[in-house]
């Protein structure tokens, strides 16, 4: 039987995947090879090339878009086979299949997914900051494109193709091949204990398998840590351009800094998504 | 057989015949007859016993065996042949350039040497080499080293032969093209050759870096290890010595394909290899400024670190 321990910590860029993972790390008392401070988010990223490469032997800057995707299936296989517990990886990444009609994140190696979404006017004040002060329109005109991606070419990262704001939400909440979590970052930030709680319930966690508490392990990873360790130590996902990676977290930036034009602009292209998640 | 062609055949510890064009990239000598290695097209098996497996490929003691998406495979056996199986979409150039990858990466490590994922110049005759993951940036600061007069040695790979009778780490250059991103190619002096892929799937291209030289083997005096920062915001370029079992760690880490290593070699060849390189060579992580505007910088100060004398190797 085909192990299933990867779980895809599905989202859009800025809406709270990082603090999750680190979250996770905590309660799982899972840390990184290269995690000297207890402040590593946990399992890794879909974008990262150095597992690509090990794990097919190849130089990721050799191959086309599309011979790394059609290799990704057999990849995410091998890195749940080599597991020894539960996986997370980042996803930013919609939910996507190849043109042979395999989805890229393949089922029978998942327990599921965590979906974690926030309010599109908050993720445009965040993913501007996070761009190195981004205007706002660049960033709305993200949100609203279909075939929005991150990274590829010579970059850091492999290649994610996102969708629209909405396409990506839709892509992994209703995709039928694994369970999903679906969560607001908004309720997450009001109750992250209750929110973390359900999470723990979807995966099918016990108490045995907690290496702490979901208070201490929330607490450690509050906000305000997290800037306090930026500010010490550093965090190897913070981009060049931006001044820290976790900024704010604040819920409701959006709805103050964007003008109504550019509120509607998001409005217009995602009503139904935003009014079916509380968003409107 | 040309002239230089005869000069590479005595520094090169084999020789190849192949029956794809594999460009003129490689160090290593091609003849008609009596070759060590062999490259032919031809019946790749479906599967070997594996003692390690990847997503694409399956590993033992002697044997490589990697498949791509398009269906194209390599077969690598007992350092003596790489047998090809061309896929749909897979051209010459594409053929070629996992034949001298990934498959003559295993072939090496079947031969006993060890493939070094670097670029390199050479200063005085001896070698430094840039080693850091693949994007790190090892091919550009080299290219640009040879821009500022210095001579290239190797890119992509610099092969270290443990066997070789040797005070000194003696290793041969992988390949005296580079493999840059175009907008690279303009800025570092280098002539643009082919592209690194048919069809032009990567923006990738072959060239000729600025200051070639001709030399093929030569002593490894000093690794840099391209480091990435960990988000400190204009982190000041830096070089700190590394040694002891940190030096042990990054030189491991920084093997082409490195987790093939202890499979082929076998884990007392492995060290014995490690330890030649700990004693020999000087090695140093580079942490450098991040952002386009301080890259001429951070040349500066590798450039300053890889010129610099290096006589007494005891302190």
């Amino acid at each position: 039987m085909t192990k299933r321990p990867l779980v895809w910590l599905a989202s859009y860029p800025k809406s709270g995947n990082t603090w999750v993972r680190l979250i996770f790390g905590r309660l799982l008392g899972i840390q990184e090879a290269e995690d000297d401070d207890g402040f590593a988010a946990t399992g890794g990223i879909t974008g990262n090339r150095l597992v690509f490469e090990t794990l097919t032997g190849l130089d990721t800057f050799e191959l086309s878009d599309g011979e790394i995707d059609a290799l990704r299936p057999a990849v995410y296989r091998k890195m749940a086979e080599q597991a020894d517990g539960i996986r997370f990886i980042k996803a930013h990444d919609a939910f996507r299949r190849l043109p042979s009609g395999e989805s890229i994140f393949p089922a029978d190696c998942s327990i599921g997914a965590i979906y974690l979404m926030r309010h599109p006017f908050d993720v445009v004040v965040s993913y501007s900051h996070h761009l190195g002060n981004q205007p706002f329109d660049q960033t709305i005109a993200t949100l609203n494109k279909r075939d929005a991606y991150i990274a590829g070419h010579n970059r850091e990262q492999l290649k994610q193709i996102m969708f629209d704001w909405s396409g990506h939400l839709r892509s992994w909440i209703e995709q039928k091949e694994m369970p999903v979590c679906p969560i607001r970052y908004e309720d997450l930030r009001r109750d992250p204990i209750a929110e973390i709680e359900k999470m723990v319930t979807f995966l099918g966690l016990s108490p045995n398998d907690l290496a702490t508490s979901i208070a201490d392990a929330v607490e450690a990873a509050r906000f305000e840590n997290l800037q306090r360790i930026e500010e010490t130590r550093g965090f190897s996902e913070r981009p060049i351009k931006s001044a820290r990676f976790f900024r704010s977290g604040r819920s409701g930036e959006g709805k103050e800094k964007l003008t109504d034009s550019q509120q509607n602009s998001l409005i217009q292209s995602h009503r139904d998504a935003m009014r079916e998640f509380g968003y409107l | 057989m040309t002239e230089a062609n005869a000069d590479i055949m005595a520094d090169f510890p084999f020789t190849i015949s192949s029956d794809i064009d594999l460009g003129r990239r490689l160090a290593v000598s091609s003849v008609s007859s009596g070759a060590d290695v062999a490259i032919r097209e031809g019946e790749v098996p479906t599967a070997i016993e594996a003692t390690q497996t990847g997503a694409t490929y399956l590993l033992n003691h002697r044997e490589f065996l990697l498949d791509l998406p398009d269906g194209s495979r390599f077969y690598v056996r007992n350092g003596e042949e790489i047998v090809y199986s061309r896929g749909s979409a897979s051209g010459d150039g594409d053929m070629a350039l996992f034949i001298l990858g990934t498959a003559f990466g295993a072939l090496c490590y079947q031969r006993g040497l060890i493939p070094i994922h670097a670029s390199a110049v050479l200063i005085d005759g001896r070698i430094s080499a840039i080693t850091g993951h693949s994007g790190a940036g090892k091919s550009t600061l080299a290219a640009n080293l040879a821009r500022r007069g210095h001579s290239f040695f190797s890119d992509d790979t610099v092969i270290f032969d443990p066997s070789a009778a040797s005070d000194s780490a003696i290793c041969y250059a992988g390949q005296k093209q580079l493999k840059l991103w175009n907008d690279a190619i303009a800025v570092t002096g280098a002539e643009k050759l082919d592209p690194v892929r048919e069809f032009m799937a990567i923006d990738k291209h072959y060239a000729m870096p600025a200051n070639p030289s001709s030399i093929y083997r030569a002593e490894l005096a000093k690794l840099l290890v391209l480091r990435r920062t960990r988000g400190d915001s204009a982190h000041p370029n830096q070089i700190e010595p590394i040694k002891g079992s940190n030096a042990l760690r990054a030189i491991q880490a920084n093997f082409y394909r490195p987790h093939f290593a202890e499979t082929i070699l076998g884990r007392g060849n492995l060290f014995r290899a490690l330890k030649i390189l700990l004693e020999t060579v000087e090695i140093a992580r580079f942490t450098r400024e991040r952002g386009d505007e301080n890259y001429e910088r951070a040349i500066d100060y590798a450039e300053n670190w890889i010129a610099s004398s290096n006589i007494d190797r005891s302190q």
